[in-house]
């Protein structure tokens, strides 16, 4: 509870009614259930008094802090979401626990920093619903479900931190003591003013853990006193005396709490900080203070709006009340935590005081206290007791706020990716997308497999780097509390200053995975899909001049109201007290309105153009990047909907490496949502199928604009290590026999069948890729592994020698780097044996003779694994 | 002060009221328990907190027949109203029927928790481990381990209770309560137990003894000051 008053409240503070005129003994005085008022020692609440219970899981009351301690150390130990943290120690040296939530980086599924919010609880001792809301929200990003939604997003793109009891000391003090405190000798108000035991407030510093020790049990720092940089500049707010109940402590942070709150904002790191909130209780309301920035100040009001009205909206109704920014003093304070980030780290922080009321006229008709929950309002301090009945509503209805007030200070939304498809062949004819380069700045990848005819249908597909509706009954409608403003969503498509004439379909937002066009990107309801048919008109066909480039135009808000950054190329984030690279329509970035974005071109023409490329059995063969040579990827298009991918690569360190997929095709695209990664086999006799392990470690897009050319692009997302991302233009390099995708006129033998994926089936974790190419020379890659466990690849060209393929020469590489350090020039090819096969269509051997070190010759009995579309097997 | 109303007017009028109206139902209910367990029921839950409060403070007058019955009744239209669970409970004690009371407990429900602290000094040991048997196999998790956390401590002395408590460590639910409840255990037994599981032990429970081991070091510390 805090010392400042919103505003003249209801709660008339009306000393005269008081006992306190009655001169009383100072006792130990107990709260109870009922008493009569005449009993002095006794405080009726009038609803049983809660008890904590040592327990872990969350019920219809308090825990203690065993309970609750138990419960964070154990989410820490059993999930993957929960990340424990020992940031500091207490008075009497206890540890302070700091936990992070979601995933263990700091870094957005994109490879942005993420922002970081700190929510603190416990900071005074008494105010037990606050421990209890921020393991509500520990419990909430822990355990709630896999959403592909809000949770998951925030897990994989928030740094959250939840600091649940800053002040250890006096919390452990309140529940020794959970019904009994002193009365009568508080020096300020010893009637009022219950003290120690179940009313410590204050750390402890000084008083022994005996409450029956009368001498020392007033003392300890307010560390709610205790922060710059108001430090002691309010005397009647804050005091010097170490009975008072405001102490602020010998200096500014002198209490190894405050430090530690302080260390906790260096696990942001703090400046990705962008929101702090202490929790206390009572009186449902926010305060909070500015410094000298409106700007701040403007969008800390923003953040507790959408917070008061989605906590609002819940059943309950309970208004937490807040002022606005023209109505809080700038530069003024009595050294409460909440002034220190703000003036600090300039991020949005206020005091949240956890209900009940205190009936103030804002919060009519509820009268205030415990009296809200039917309780006699006896003691003002009976706020501080809230029902066991409410504990549940308040923790798991806040936690749910909490999340939203997450969402909005991740950041505001920016479109990574526009995709157009034809409608008639599913082709994708344009993709544009948003590749992260550093830590502020992105850039704009654009593929274009044919301009945009007028008079075609084609269907937009747009997504953002956030969940960006909410849904009701599972229809789309407003979050709870925000504007119907929030589900705008203006498109146009421009040439130059002049609107080209289209149809544009209503939005579609997407609740379905599956990536475009008709499922989500990431996380539900973070892409929409609409109708989009240039119109074959004479004022367009005039207005292209034959082909010419179209920007489009798309403005958009997400749940809380932040419209969409219109320059995604500086990625917005949090700095110095506002958002920043967060620019308008106009491209300025100084008033965190955000704009439309009309960074994305295409070429749309009036002419008249064959039909879109489909991928096509004649798209098995091997494709590369030609600045990056030494690396490819062995295609293989097996039926009319599925595509095998091979990927020789390299690792991280100059070591050879290669993934597998198993993909689908849709129209001119190969989609692999699981790229895969196999280990546990070794080269040779000691190989063990049962050791071998197929792990999805990301995952792969392919895009042809033709038969020769295309794109990919890929993300390493699922392997432990950082996110890796990258994308590939892709050339063709080999033609395989009877598909070779041009009018070659070369001769079709019978051999061409043989083209496919083979392996040993006493081997099944390691194999070869044929490809017969057009002149009847064979290209095997055979993806295998060192004596020692370790992924290589080996490759060569045979000839047919009556039954047999002889490669004379076999291959290996070294020196290749995975991702953004490949240079073609490091890249060593080496001899790395002989090779023979022998192939039936069906079944086949082959035999080998490795010259490189420590592989032994050998040979195998091989079955077939794949073979291309276009050929067959006769039956045997 | 500290901002907190020493006298607020209307939450003190309010309390008159609410004081007013929970002696009213007290009588009220007396009067109610000579009639139908219906309108007993149907009176709890037309009624606000403190009236709630105040009908459940007259089941005490009421013969253990009259408490069972009415317990029983209450429990049945616990689904609707979870709060009648709690007033099961609470007749269940008044009447020392630990077949209501673990009922009514295993349904679970808000305010459960006083209920179960005062089970242990109305039911013998035998009795109130039955209730925790059956409450931790058949209760919602979170009452179970409510009920763990009330109930086991005091029974640890019986090999079943602390076998119970061993083999709910690897339970995904209930695991941190076993540990929690295991922690404060004073037989060294148990101790080594649980320093061999966090060693020796897979998955789940040698994660949760490994908890255990780390809270019972923090309680001797605790001790220790």
């Amino acid at each position: 509870m805090k010392t400042k008053s919103l505003s003249v409240a209801a709660s008339v503070l009306l000393l005269a009614l008081s006992p306190a005129l009655m001169a009383q003994p100072a006792r130990i005085s107990e709260w109870v259930e009922n008493a009569p008022a005449s009993d002095n020692t006794k405080i009726a609440l009038g609803y049983p008094v809660p008890i904590p219970v040592d327990t872990p899981l969350p019920f219809a009351g308090f825990r203690t802090y065993a309970g609750l301690h138990a419960r964070h150390q154990d989410l820490a130990a059993t999930t993957d979401r929960v990340h424990a943290m020992e940031i500091g120690r207490t008075r009497n040296d206890r540890p302070i626990w700091l936990y992070q939530l979601g995933d263990a980086n700091r870094e957005t599924v994109r490879g942005l920093p993420e922002q970081a919010m700190l929510t603190n609880g416990g900071i005074h001792a008494r105010e037990w619903q606050s421990p209890e809301v921020a393991t509500g929200i520990i419990e909430l990003l822990a355990l709630g479900p896999d959403d592909d939604y809000l949770l998951d997003y925030l897990r994989d793109n928030a740094n959250i931190l939840v600091l649940p009891v800053l002040n250890v000391d006096g919390f452990l003090q309140t529940q020794r003591f959970p019904s009994r405190n002193w009365m009568g000798t508080d020096p300020q108000d010893p009637e009022g003013s219950p003290r120690d035991g179940r009313m410590r407030r204050k750390n402890m510093l000084g008083p022994d853990e005996d409450l029956l020790t009368q001498g020392d049990h007033l003392l300890g720092v307010d560390l709610n006193r205790n922060n710059p940089p108001y430090w002691a500049a309010n005397p009647s707010r804050s005091s010097p005396d170490s009975q008072s109940i405001v102490h602020h402590g010998a200096s500014a942070h002198s209490e190894p709490e405050t430090q530690a709150l302080d260390a906790a904002a260096q696990m942001g790191p703090a400046d990705q900080l962008s929101m702090y909130t202490d929790m206390h209780s009572f009186s449902q309301v926010h305060f909070w203070s500015r410094n000298h920035q409106e700007r701040l100040a403007r969008l800390t009001e923003d953040l507790l709006r959408t917070f008061s009205g989605h906590h609002r909206a819940f059943e309950a109704g309970k208004n937490y009340a807040y002022s606005n920014w023209q109505s809080v003093p700038p530069n003024q304070g009595i050294g409460l935590t909440d002034e220190y980030f703000t003036h600090v780290y300039r991020v949005p922080s206020w005091t949240l005081e956890i209900e009940p009321s205190n009936g103030a006229a804002y919060h009519a008709p509820l009268p205030g206290q415990g009296a809200d929950y039917g309780g006699l309002g006896r003691n003002g301090h009976d706020g501080f007791i809230l029902p066991d009945s409410e504990v549940e509503r308040v923790r798991t209805e806040l936690a749910q706020t909490f999340a939203i007030a997450y969402y909005q200070q991740s950041g505001p939304p920016s479109i990574t990716t526009l995709r157009i498809f034809d409608e008639v062949t599913e082709a994708m004819v344009f993709e544009a997308e948003w590749d992260t380069v550093d830590t502020q700045t992105r850039e704009l990848h654009r593929f274009q497999a044919q301009p945009l005819q007028l008079g075609r249908s084609y269907r937009a597909w747009v997504a953002w780097n956030k969940p960006m509706r909410w849904r009701t009954g599972g229809a789309v409608s407003t979050l709870p509390g925000q504007e119907f403003f929030t589900l705008t969503f203006n498109r146009s498509v421009m040439i130059g200053d002049r609107i080209l004439n289209a149809v544009l379909g209503d939005p579609d937002w997407l609740e379905q995975p599956g990536g475009a066009p008709e499922g989500f990107q990431r996380y539900r309801d973070d892409a929409a899909s609409f109708e989009l048919v240039p119109l074959d008109n004479e004022t367009n066909v005039e207005l292209l001049q034959g082909t010419a480039e179209a920007t489009i135009e798309l403005d958009t808000y997400d749940m809380t109201g932040l419209r969409g950054d219109a320059d995604p190329s500086t990625a917005a984030h949090w700095d110095n007290g506002a958002w920043a690279s967060y620019e308008n329509s106009n491209g300025f970035e100084g008033n965190d309105t955000g704009g439309v974005d009309a960074t994305i071109a295409f070429e749309v023409t009036s002419e008249s153009l064959d039909e879109p490329f489909v991928i096509i059995p004649d798209m098995s063969a091997m494709f590369y990047d030609t600045s990056r040579n030494g690396e490819g990827f062995m295609l293989e298009v097996i039926s009319d909907t599925r595509a095998i991918m091979y990927w020789f690569t390299y690792d991280t360190e100059g070591n050879q490496d290669w993934y597998f997929g198993d993909g689908e095709i849709r129209g001119n695209r190969i989609l692999f949502p699981e790229v895969l990664r196999v280990s546990g086999g070794i080269f040779g006799p000691g190989f063990d199928p049962d050791q071998v392990e197929r792990t999805p470690v990301g995952s792969a897009d392919f895009a042809f604009a033709d038969c020769d050319s295309g794109v990919m692009s890929w993300v390493i997302d699922r392997d432990g290590g950082p996110l890796r991302t990258g994308r590939m233009e892709l050339s063709r390099l080999t033609r395989v026999m009877g598909i070779p995708c041009a009018a070659i006129g070369a001769p079709v033998f019978e051999t061409a069948r043989e083209s496919g994926s083979w392996y040993d089936p006493q081997r099944s974790g390691e194999g070869f890729t044929i490809e017969v190419m057009f002149n009847n020379e064979v290209l095997a890659f055979w993806f295998s592994y060192d004596t020692e466990g370790n992924r290589r690849w080996f490759f060569g060209t045979g000839i047919f020698e009556g039954d047999r393929i002889v490669f004379p020469e076999m291959y290996t590489t070294l020196g290749g780097i995975f991702g953004d350090g490949f240079n073609m020039d490091d890249v060593e090819v080496n001899s790395w044996g002989s090779m023979e096969m022998e192939l039936n269509c069906t079944t086949g051997s082959v035999s080998f003779e490795p010259t490189e070190e420590g592989f032994p010759s050998g040979s195998y009995e091989l079955a077939r694994l794949t073979i291309l579309q276009g050929f067959s097997c006769p039956d045997p | 002060a500290v901002g907190v109303p020493l006298y607020n007017v209307r939450a003190a009028a309010s309390g008159s009221l609410n004081e007013w109206r929970r002696l009213s139902a007290w009588s009220k209910g007396e009067r109610l328990l000579n009639g139908t367990d219906g309108a007993w029921i149907t009176a709890w839950e037309n009624a606000d907190p403190a009236r709630r409060r105040g009908l459940v403070d007259g089941l005490q007058g009421a013969t253990p027949d009259r408490l069972s019955q009415l317990g029983r009744a209450a429990l049945e239209e616990a689904n609707d109203s979870p709060g009648l669970s709690a007033v099961a409970a609470r007749a269940a004690l008044l009447a020392r029927d630990p077949d209501l009371f673990r009922r009514a407990v295993s349904h679970g429900g808000p305010g459960l928790s006083a209920a179960l602290r005062d089970a242990a000094g109305i039911f013998d040991a035998a009795a109130t481990a039955d209730i925790l048997r059956h409450v931790m196999t058949t209760a919602a998790p979170e009452t179970g381990a409510l009920a763990m956390a009330q109930l086991a401590p005091p029974l640890l002395g019986e090999p079943e209770v602390a076998t119970l408590m061993m083999e709910s460590l690897a339970h995904r639910d209930l695991g941190s309560s076993a540990a929690l409840v295991l922690a404060g255990s004073e037989d060294p037994v148990i101790h080594a137990e649980l320093a061999r599981l966090a060693k020796d032990g897979k998955a789940l429970e040698k994660q949760r003894a490994a908890l255990s081991v780390q809270l019972a070091e923090q309680r001797s510390r605790e001790d220790l000051r």
